[in-house]
Parts: structure tokens; C-alpha cells; sequence
């Protein structure tokens, strides 16, 4: 016996669902004009980068430039000028280092919380967690006075050092959030089949929590990055600065170059983090929703 | 293949005892299923035997070998899981070496084991799946083989088909019974659903407040309740319950007398009657026979229920009646329509009466009968 399947005309139903979905053109407007208001400075950024710094001087801020050649001498400038290519290497390592050190630690430290079984566990998390109650700021002083003394100023090791410390207790945070709400049955099938705590560790907690690891250390990668204040006071040798510092240090050490140079510079400076990014971006995403 | 002795076994959380003191022997090769109502101590019980929770006292003994201090892993023991705990990131056939891998096996009888419970399980087909990629029925399916490769002195389980639909819990429920008579294995299964643990278990062993309240096989817990706790617990729709006491009848006789009916207590069945002593009795819904329907009991009593509702299942109805005073869930075969407020003659087959004490709940029954 033969069901009649086509009670209704599908297509036409599927289509009025989406008409009535669509409307709402108030709100496509609002949202578009905040993005030309978000993006105006890139805006800027992008069209500064393409002009020589006779062109820039001339003509109006916003104007669009005349070529595209004129991007390769700026960033030629800035790269031999600003030591570019020393802040690049440096900020990848600092980055890279700190941020999957301190996730790593961060990992560890959220399944010790989670799952093994301590006393003074909920004074050690709060221990942590204070670290990302107060702001960053307030550790530059002691800091800076604490690696004079030790001689970890103007360090490479001493400036990982730090990143690695100071992006811990934010990844801890949302880690033992995630950790909590694994299966815990999960694990405790692990320890049946002959899993030790590592094992646990490495084998099955860790991959589950891929995602949100990978979102955190793209986080604080780009936290790291970015940072300008601590990298300035504890790391300010030529050798040793970030690229931000070095793009800082450009800027303020040859005014004549004009803003041309600076955002030339600036553009190339965030290709990394926006190239890792897209890399990640997969795994970014997926991070976020889980932690959500 | 392996015994399994429970030594006056308790679980304390903080000062909160949740297991408080369960002696239990367990044959080798045995199926025991322990049934109770929600916190009653049987995940707790069993997790204490996994070892996955430390036990605060008593003893535990597999094969007569101390194992309080065990780690899991080398107590020989396996567990299936009620969220079944599948690692998502491991294809199936990972999933069931993963625990083979850790001993350090050699890849080819890995392999072999691995082999010989897809073919059991008829996993083929999903080896290269993840968990995610499987349905409900075919995750509790790896689960068990997880289990069995490991080819353990004991089985445990955890409410392992609750996560299924009715239909499929039926089918897995004849697959673990079928795979525990292939395989042979000491079992341990937690169930509070009375028909899986009915149908299942060798012996069954009901729990309440951490400790046992009966063990028996089926039969016996059905047959012969130790409490009124069990009866109540065991058989759907449950047993009825009637409050009065005992009394003088004819011929040095005695009665039980309450509000809904008076019944001849048959001699030799009951122990430790006295005239006056409150007692609770108890008949179950089969031997509440509306007249013309089913087997009519030999001895017992007439009387007239008034219908107060009715549930049709089909091949029987559930009638709740009024009998005197008292409410009563009737059984009725060969189901014809009732109404409302319908007068129904009744025969209460009280030659299957239970007693029980009205204070302590503990049955009445001589003790020959009760086992
Ligand atoms: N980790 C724990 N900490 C404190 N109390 C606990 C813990 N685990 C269980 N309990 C308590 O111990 C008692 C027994 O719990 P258990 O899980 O053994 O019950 P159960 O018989 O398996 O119930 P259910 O049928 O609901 O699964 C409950 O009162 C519960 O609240
Ligand atoms: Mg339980």
C-alpha cells in the first residue's frame, strides 16, 4: 500500500517560510552602517599603506591612492629601518611559546581541578583565578624592579617567562569550565581499560578538549602579540623588542617618515595573527561554541 | 569467571553513609541484578566492586583474593556504562583496543579479540566510525565490546539500556542476557526496572536506604517477599495493601479482618500470628479476579468491587476498584469494557495472602514457605 507523500506543496511552503524569514531590511541597515564605522580606520590603513610619502602629504588623509607600487619602498623602509624582520621573529617566538606553554600549563592545571582529588582544590582555583581579577598593569612595576635584579631585563628568556605566567589563569578559567562538563564516565572508563592519571591526561581528556585550546592559545597569541606595555618596559633592546615595540620605537625615532611608512608596517604586522587566524579558524569556531 | 564476595561493605560521602554495610556472595558465573529506588546505594555499590570509589569498609573479594586496594585495572573487572562513556575521538575499533593497547598486547591478538566481538556484536560494518557517527543501540553494542575484549573475571553494568527506546531496550536486554550465557562471565547488572532485573537475574537483590532488603531469584522475591518493602517493590501494577488485624475465627481458626475484607487465614502459612496483632496484608492485582475472567482461584473469596477506573492494555485491563474502604488494583484477562461506578464481582484468591508485621514490615509467612 502506497502513502501519499505529497499532502501539500512542499516548495511553496519552504518558499513563504523564507519570505516571511527575510523582512527586516531596518535591520540590515543599522548592521551595515556599523560596519562602514568599524571599518573606516582599516580603510585608512589600506590606502596610507599604497601611497609614496610625497602623495600622502598632498593629498587628502582618505583619498585613494594613485598606484600600488608605492607599498613595496614603505615596506622596504620600515622593514630595514624599524629592524622589522628581528620584531617579527621575536613576537612569533614570544607568541608561540608563551601562548602554548601557557595553555599546556593552563590544561594541566584545569584537569588537576576537575579530576583529581586534592585537598585546598577550591583555594587553589581561586588562587588562579585571582590572577585574572586584577589588571595587568599593576605587576609592570615589580616586575620590571624584580628582573633588574635577577638580570631578566631585556631578556629573551625573561620576556617569555612572563607571557607564559601572565596567560595562565585566563585559559585555566574557561578550561576547568569545559573540563567540568566532560562525561566523567569517560574518564573513569579510561581508568577501567588501565589508564593511569596521564594517560587520562594526554589520551582521552586532552583531544576532547582540542577546540577550546586552540581557540585560547589563538587568544593569547595574539594577546602576546599585540602587548606593547610590558614588551616596551621589559624588553627594549634592538635585538629583543616585539614588533610592536619596534614599530613604536620607529615611529617615534624617525617622524620624517611620515604615516605612509608606520601603517605600511602596521599592515604587515598583522599578517601573522590574521594569516593564524584563518588557519585555525575552523577550530576557533568550533572552540567558541563549545565553550558557549 | 569468578566469585564475588561483598564483606559488610559501606560507602560514607563526607559523614552521609550511602552503602551501609551489604554482605553478598556471588557465584561464579551468576547473573545478580540489583534493583532499589533511586539513591538507594546500587550505583555506589557496584562502583565500590568497579573501583572506581574507594570503600570505606568491609571487604571486597574476587576469587577469594583480597581486592579492597586494587586498582580497577587489575581487579578484572569491565563496565558498561549508562552514558555508555565512549571516547568521541576514537573510532570504534579504537575505542575497543584502547584498554589492550595500554596492557601492552601484542597488535596481533588485539586484533584477533577485537575481531571475534565485532563478530558477536555484528559491528562490522561501523569499525571505522566515530561514536558520534552511531546510533543509540549500536553505541551500547561497542560498549559491550569494549568490555568483552578484555575478556574480564566480571562484568559490571551500570543502567545500561535506560538510554534506550522501549523497543530497542527490549532487543539489547535478550543480547546481554544471550551474550552472558555465551560467554560465561560473573555479571553484575544495576537496573530499577523491575522487568529487566526480573527477566535477567539469576538471583536478584533489592536494596533500600544502603542496605539489602531481599535476595532471591525471581520466583522468590515474587513468591515469597522477606518485607513489605520488597512486595511493594516487586510485580506491576504493585501488590495491594490492606491495614487490620488478626482475629479468633471458627474452629480455633483465625481471621484477618479490615475494612475492605475479611479472609480465613490458611493454617501452616503464616508464623508468629497473634490475636489482636495489627498486620498489614497484601494481595497482588493477579489475585484480584474480576468473575469470568481468567483462571477463578480454587479457594478464596467472593466479593463485589465498585469500578472506580480502568486502564486497557490490550491483552488486559487494570481496574482500580473500590473494595469497602479500601482501593484495589484488579487484573482482568481476556479484557471486556467497563465503566464507572460498575458493580464487579470479584474472587480474592486469599489462599495467596501475604501478612506482614504493621510496624516492622517484615513478612509473616512461616518460614519453611518464605525461604
Ligand atoms: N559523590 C557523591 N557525594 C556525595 N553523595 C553521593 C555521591 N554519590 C552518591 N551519593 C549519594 O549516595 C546515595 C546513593 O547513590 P547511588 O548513586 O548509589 O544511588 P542509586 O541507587 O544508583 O540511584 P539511581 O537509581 O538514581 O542511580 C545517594 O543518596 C546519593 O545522593
Ligand atoms: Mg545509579
Amino acid at each position: 500500500m502506497a502513502i501519499a507523500l505529497d499532502r501539500h506543496n512542499y516548495d511553496a511552503i519552504a518558499r513563504a517560510e523564507a519570505t516571511r524569514r527575510k523582512g527586516g531590511w531596518i535591520v540590515l541597515g543599522v548592521a551595515l552602517l556599523v560596519s562602514l564605522v568599524w571599518l573606516a580606520p582599516f580603510y585608512y590603513l589600506i590606502v596610507s599603506a599604497f601611497k609614496s610619502s610625497t602623495e600622502y602629504a598632498a593629498g587628502h588623509p582618505l583619498a585613494l591612492p594613485q598606484g600600488l607600487s608605492p607599498i613595496v619602498d614603505n615596506a622596504i623602509r620600515v622593514w630595514t629601518d624599524a629592524k622589522l624582520g628581528w620584531g617579527l621573529v621575536n613576537s612569533a617566538l614570544y607568541g608561540l611559546v608563551g601562548a602554548s606553554v601557557a595553555v599546556f600549563v593552563a590544561a594541566m592545571a584545569a584537569f588537576g581541578l576537575t579530576r583529581l582529588d586534592f585537598s585546598g582544590r577550591t583555594f587553589w582555583f581561586m588562587l588562579i583565578f585571582s590572577g585574572t581579577v586584577f589588571p595587568f598593569q599593576m605587576y609592570l612595576i615589580p616586575l620590571f624592579f624584580t628582573y633588574q635584579q635577577i638580570g631578566l631585563l631585556n631578556t629573551r628568556a625573561g620576556m617569555i617567562l612572563f607571557y607564559c605566567a601572565i596567560c595562565v589563569p585566563f585559559p585555566v578559567l574557561v578550561l576547568r569550565n569545559f573540563m567540568a562538563g566532560l562525561n566523567r564516565e569517560m574518564d573513569e572508563a579510561a581508568r577501567m581499560d588501565g589508564a593511569n592519571d596521564w594517560r587520562v591526561f594526554f589520551s582521552i581528556v586532552l583531544p576532547n578538549a582540542k577546540g577550546p585550546m586552540l581557540a585560547l592559545f589563538l587568544l593569547q597569541f595574539t594577546w602576546i602579540w599585540n602587548d606593547l606595555l610590558f614588551s616596551t618596559v621589559l624588553g627594549n633592546t634592538p635585538e629583543i623588542r616585539s614588533v610592536m615595540n619596534a614599530l613604536q620605537v620607529f615611529q617615534g625615532a624617525y617622524t620624517s617618515a611620515g604615516p605612509n611608512i608606520a601603517m605600511t608596517g602596521a599592515l604587515m604586522a598583522s599578517i601573522p595573527t590574521v594569516l593564524l587566524f584563518f588557519i585555525l579558524r575552523r577550530h576557533f569556531m568550533a572552540g567558541l561554541s563549545v565553550s558557549a | 569467571m569468578a566469585q564475588v564476595s561483598l564483606r559488610d561493605l559501606v560507602k560514607v560521602y563526607g559523614r552521609q553513609p550511602a552503602v551501609r554495610g551489604i554482605d553478598l556472595d556471588i557465584q561464579d558465573r551468576e547473573f545478580v541484578v540489583f534493583v532499589g529506588p533511586s539513591g538507594c546505594g546500587k550505583s555506589t555499590t557496584l562502583r565500590m566492586i568497579a573501583g572506581l570509589e574507594n570503600i570505606s569498609h568491609g571487604e571486597l573479594l574476587i576469587d577469594g583474593q583480597m581486592v579492597n586496594d586494587l586498582p580497577s585495572r587489575q581487579r578484572g573487572v569491565a563496565m558498561v556504562f549508562q552514558t555508555y562513556a565512549l571516547y568521541p575521538h576514537m573510532t570504534v575499533r579504537q575505542n575497543m583496543s584502547f584498554g589492550l593497547r595500554l596492557a601492552g598486547l601484542p597488535k596481533a591478538e588485539i586484533e584477533e579479540r577485537v575481531a571475534r566481538a565485532v563478530s558477536v556484536l555484528e559491528l562490522g560494518p561501523y569499525l571505522d566510525r566515530r561514536p558520534s557517527q552511531l546510533s543509540g543501540g549500536q553505541r551500547q553494542r561497542v560498549a559491550m565490546g569494549r568490555a568483552i575484549v578484555r575478556e574480564p573475571k566480571v562484568f559490571l553494568f551500570d543502567e545500561p539500556l535506560s538510554n534506550l527506546d522501549a523497543k530497542l531496550r527490549n532487543q539489547m536486554r535478550i543480547e546481554i542476557k544471550r551474550l552472558q550465557k555465551a560467554l560465561n562471565v560473573t555479571t553484575i547488572y544495576v537496573t530499577h526496572d523491575q522487568v529487566e532485573a526480573m527477566t535477567l537475574a539469576d538471583r536478584i537483590v533489592v536494596m533500600k536506604d544502603g542496605l539489602i532488603a531481599q535476595v532471591g531469584t525471581p520466583i522468590e522475591l515474587y513468591e515469597a517477599p522477606a518485607n513489605q518493602f520488597v512486595a511493594g517493590f516487586i510485580g506491576a501494577p504493585a501488590m495491594n495493601f490492606f491495614a487490620g488485624r488478626v482475629e479468633a475465627g471458627e474452629h480455633d481458626g483465625l481471621v484477618f479482618r479490615s475494612n475492605a475484607f475479611d479472609a480465613v487465614l490458611p493454617t501452616g502459612r503464616f508464623a508468629r500470628l497473634e490475636i489482636g496483632r495489627p498486620v498489614v496484608a497484601g494481595l497482588r492485582p493477579d489475585d484480584v479476579v474480576p468473575v469470568g475472567h481468567g483462571v477463578p482461584p480454587t479457594g478464596g473469596i467472593a466479593a463485589t468491587g465498585i469500578v472506580i477506573l480502568s486502564e486497557v492494555l490490550g491483552g488486559e485491563s487494570q481496574i482500580l476498584l473500590r473494595l469497602g474502604e479500601a482501593e484495589v488494583m484488579a487484573k482482568m484477562s481476556q479484557p471486556r469494557p467497563v465503566e464507572s461506578d460498575e458493580r464487579l464481582p470479584l474472587q480474592l484468591n486469599t489462599d495467596r495472602l501475604h501478612l506482614f508485621d504493621a510496624e516492622t514490615g517484615a513478612s509473616l509467612r512461616a518460614s519453611a514457605d518464605a525461604r
